[in-house]
């Protein structure tokens, strides 16, 4: 039985007692590691998540018909690629790097630096339709996507199960809930660093991931002041937060990456928060990546312009890159536009080999082959 | 919430309950706690407070996330400094040694001082007591964490109790300040550091516990099960409301004074603890 047939009947014989009814997500989170919030008009269901799993997969939703979202988001790479700069449907290079997806449901803002892209289901819309300010668009006729997805009856089958009330399927509105939900299940609370944090498991890190922690979290490296929380980044927002400051806009940050011209600028086409709002303050802004299975994700930096943490460290430590020749030559250190918290440090090469050893820590490996998130081709 | 996960939350209040109700069982009674819980132990209204009382005072209290956990074990004194027609004027001070387990590994050292002026007014009769004090937490912790774990917070309070019949009633309202500096712990992000809070505040708070018991008597003395509530209101942008309530047992026993309390959160949002147990001894030499 193919793998689509597989699954196509598993869902059919859970819906075979109720009818038209729904399996709300459990979410497997440890004791007191908060739930996602979730939109109230798309609640996380089993349904869903098996609808966005095949539709995260399905190449169909590129006008071209050879891109699906895994193709820049790949499981076993923590959802990212590998690349520095991502690959557009049509073989040009996005300006910025693919950002993993790993606990994508706690983020208060999606993408890089857009203030105002607040949910998963606008993100997905963006990508899939949008041209601004996410500039991924898969295809540009959202009625030429929806006609291909309905010539197949096995994902007819999944929309009519993750959506039994809405008449007309599919729809674009049942795309983008489909794939929201199913990166909302994508949610690692079982790394090393879990098990110690939330488990109680005082043995889950070694000596040297645990002094490693301690650098991390000390007032000397900074590091927790922007990358901080249970997703190690100032985005995040979740279930019992009761809105107030958790749900605000994080801070969007000048990490002093660039400094082109003494005041601060950033390469034309990786302004950051500045090319979404204007003002001269929001220059080189970007948001604070999560940390989760971070050492899994490189290239880092917004631009894939680092291309390992060693890198990332020798950047922080520095308190700003200079780069000496070249269109992008000039001192991020001095660049009047950085973050207070980019202040510089000193690293041994043993204490850098811990804050390395921490960060491998937040990996979550079981996450990463986890078969209800991987592709439905696999199972074949 | 997942089933499993409401389980694992009710099994670990009735866990609280429980060791609170062996210790009543194995030593006798009690009551409680930081803020609210040092107040002197509660007016008993026809009864004449010694002139001296050693007090102790050992609180365990699980972290919100879980697995950390801090343990403080007060030792102090509280006695009458004057006493005339205008009431009596007490004072105490207490000093916790602190020991916790966060995810940075065991620590044990001083925690915060506490010192009280507390003046019981000449008001109500053998049926009422009411008193007010200030209470005054004092920076002699040896821990050092991101956030200044040494605070000055002055709490300034009201409290009553009534007998009537078997019912005896209390209640106390305070006013927590923190002095000098911004003390304001992050509940919705802050909860989640590896490093565990110890008592977290905010800069400026309401604080009221009400209780209720029934007075039973024991040999030459008595014993008072009953049930308070803890309600603080945290002012200023985005304060929360935090609601505790708190089962406990009191033992009055000639020189003894005893009070085992435990303590829940009834709110999801902005806990500062999981659970908590404390003991409260009082002895007059």
């Amino acid at each position: 039985m193919s793998p689509r047939w597989s699954l196509a009947a598993t869902l059919l014989a859970a819906a075979c007692g109720t009818p038209g009814s729904q399996t709300p997500w459990e979410w497997d989170l440890p004791l007191n590691f908060p739930e996602p919030e979730v939109p109230a008009d798309n609640p996380v269901t089993v349904e869903k998540v098996a609808l966005g799993r095949l539709l995260f997969h399905d190449t169909r939703l590129s006008d071209a018909g050879d891109t699906s979202c895994a193709s820049c988001h790949q499981q076993a790479l923590a959802w990212t690629d590998g690349r520095a700069r991502a690959l557009r449907p049509d073989g040009t290079e996005h300006p910025r790097g693919t950002m993993s997806l790993v606990n994508v449901a706690y983020a208060t803002r999606l993408g890089r630096a857009d203030p105002d892209l607040d949910s998963l289901e606008a993100h997905a819309h963006a990508h899939l339709f949008g041209g601004s300010p996410v500039d991924v668009g898969m295809a540009e006729d959202p009625a030429a996507v929806l006609d291909r997805l309905a010539e197949d009856p096995v994902l007819l089958d999944a929309f009519a199960l993750a959506f039994p009330d809405e008449p007309e399927l599919p729809s674009a509105e049942a795309l983008v809930g489909g794939l929201a939900s199913f990166q909302r299940a994508l949610v690692s609370a079982d790394s090393p660093y879990d098990r110690l944090r939330f488990g109680g498991d005082w043995d889950a890190l070694d000596a040297q991931a645990l002094d490693g922690m301690e650098l991390f979290f000390s007032e000397e490296l900074e590091c927790f002041h922007c990358h901080g929380g249970p997703n190690f980044t100032d985005s995040f927002v979740h279930a019992d937060a009761g809105g107030g400051d958790a749900a605000a806009p994080p801070d969007f940050h000048n990490t002093g990456l660039y400094n082109l011209d003494g005041a601060g600028a950033y390469p034309a086409d990786n302004t950051g928060t500045f090319a979404v709002t204007g003002a001269a303050g929001d220059m080189g802004r970007h948001k604070a990546p999560s940390l989760r299975s971070i050492s899994l994700t490189g290239p880092y930096m917004h631009d894939g312009s680092v291309a390992d943490l060693d890198g990332v460290l020798d950047h922080y430590a520095a308190g700003g890159r200079t780069i000496s020749s070249g269109e992008h030559a000039g001192d991020g250190s001095t660049s009047p536009l950085k973050s207070e918290y980019v202040a510089g440090f000193s690293l041994s090469d043993t204490e850098r080999a811990e804050l390395l050893a921490f960060l491998d820590s937040l990996a979550d490996p079981a996450l990463l082959t986890d078969p209800r998130f991987g592709d439905p081709a696999s199972e074949q | 919430m997942p089933q499993r996960r409401r389980l694992q939350r009710g099994l670990r209040a009735l866990s609280a309950l429980a060791a609170a109700a062996a210790l009543a069982l194995a030593a006798g009674p009690a009551r409680a706690s930081c803020g609210l819980d040092l107040c002197p132990l509660d007016a008993a209204p026809d009864h004449r407070e010694p002139g001296l009382r050693l007090l102790s005072q050992t609180r365990h209290t699980a972290a919100p996330d879980g697995a950390s956990w801090y343990l403080e074990s007060f030792v102090g004194a509280e006695g009458r400094l004057v006493e005339g027609a205008a009431g009596e004027l007490r004072l105490s001070g207490s000093l916790p040694v602190l020991w916790l387990r966060d995810a940075f590994g065991p620590w044990v050292g001083l925690g915060n001082a506490v010192a009280l002026v507390d003046h019981r007014l000449p008001l109500g009769g053998e049926a009422v007591a009411l008193a007010l004090g200030t209470q005054l937490e004092l920076p002699s912790t040896t821990r050092e964490t991101h956030d200044d774990a040494g605070h000055t917070v002055l709490l300034p309070y009201l409290r009553a109790s009534a007998a009537q019949g078997r019912l005896v009633a209390r209640g106390r309202l305070g006013w927590a300040r923190t002095l000098g500096r911004s003390a304001d712990h992050d509940h919705a992000a802050g909860a989640f550091l590896p490093q565990v809070e110890v008592n977290p505040h905010s800069d400026s708070e309401v604080q009221a516990r009400l209780g209720l018991g029934t007075s039973l008597p024991l040999g030459a003395g008595r014993l008072v099960p009953g049930v308070d509530v803890e309600l603080i209101e945290e002012l200023g942008e985005d304060g929360a409301f935090l609601p505790s309530l708190g089962p406990g047992l009191d033992l009055h026993a000639g020189p003894l004074r005893a009070r085992l309390q435990a303590w829940l959160p009834l709110s999801p949002v902005a806990r500062r603890f999981d659970h908590r147990v404390s003991l409260v001894l009082g002895l007059a030499p």
